[in-house]
């Protein structure tokens, strides 16, 4: 089970308002290769992983990216929660505000709901982490589409913080699926693989 | 940046710093070194954690101390500037 501790994994305080940057990286919120998408996956696909090594990466990892995805809508609350009206009318942000005003709901940036089919779980250890290893990666990639776009140091600073950590999780998935794939026993649980 | 930011800060520091080597772990449970430098960061960061909440009140439901009041609802929540 979750507990809950009242910080956040990296502090988040962004000084001026910025609802088209919010917009943006709402993206990472509720979008296909957001925080909520990377929780999900991982903290599903733990149930039907084959040993301890792959069951507590992926509850560890899934765990931070609940931290994370904290972190994200803290800062689209941030950017947008003093913003004028006249600021968010002359941003793309102002379709978003029509039905969550300056709530912070999950969706990708262009206002697709979060939608399960961004993950995928097979129950297939060796598919999983390969999929896995593509989230990061995707997500990775997101971020650096938002240091692109993003002018305000604050906001970059914490950006470049949650980049790094995908590319962290990517190194340890490689581990897992590394080990997995030399693991005597594993090579039985998956047929197809190395199978007689 | 005031006293609360600033233990604030080096909490995160080291807890941040034990989650990684948490993470290390999980794909190399059986380095010793790994071990040890884990329990030294999470320690430091216990440690600082106590002084945290003695100072400034809670930072889990369950380590709350106040028998007036409920201060796990004490603001700033974690999404609102300090």
């Amino acid at each position: 089970m979750w507990s809950y501790q009242k910080r956040l994994q990296y502090p988040v305080n962004i000084k001026n308002t910025n609802p088209q940057l919010a917009q943006y990286i709402v993206s990472q919120y509720g979008g296909p290769n957001g925080e909520l998408s990377a929780s999900l996956r991982y903290l599903s696909q733990r149930y039907s992983m084959p040993n301890e090594m792959t069951k507590g990466l992926l509850t560890d990892i899934g765990t931070e990216e609940l931290a994370h995805l904290e972190i994200v809508g803290s800062i689209v609350r941030q950017l947008v929660k003093n913003a004028t009206t006249d600021e968010i009318e002359n941003s793309s942000y102002g379709v978003y505000f029509m039905n969550h005003g300056r709530g912070v709901f999950p969706a990708d940036s262009s206002g697709m709901p979060f939608d399960a089919n961004c993950i995928a779980v097979s129950g297939d250890p060796i598919a999983d982490l390969t999929e896995d290893l593509a989230a990061e990666q995707k997500a990775r990639a997101v971020y650096d589409n938002i240091l692109r776009v993003s002018d305000d140091p604050d906001v970059s600073d914490v950006i470049k913080f949650l980049r790094q950590r995908e590319i962290v999780h990517f190194q340890r998935f490689g581990e897992a699926l590394d080990q997995l794939q030399n693991t005597p026993e594993i090579q039985g649980f998956c047929p197809g693989m190395n199978a007689k | 940046m005031s006293d609360r930011a600033n233990l604030m800060k080096k909490i995160s520091a080291y807890a941040f710093a034990a989650y990684d080597w948490n993470l290390y772990l999980d794909t190399h449970p059986n380095d010793t070194d790994a071990i040890a430098m884990f329990h030294k960061m999470a320690d430091k960061a216990s440690a600082l954690k106590k002084e945290y909440e003695d100072k400034y009140g809670p930072l889990t439901a369950e380590a709350s101390q106040d028998m007036e009041r409920w201060n796990w609802l004490d603001c700033p929540w974690p999404w609102e500037k300090y």
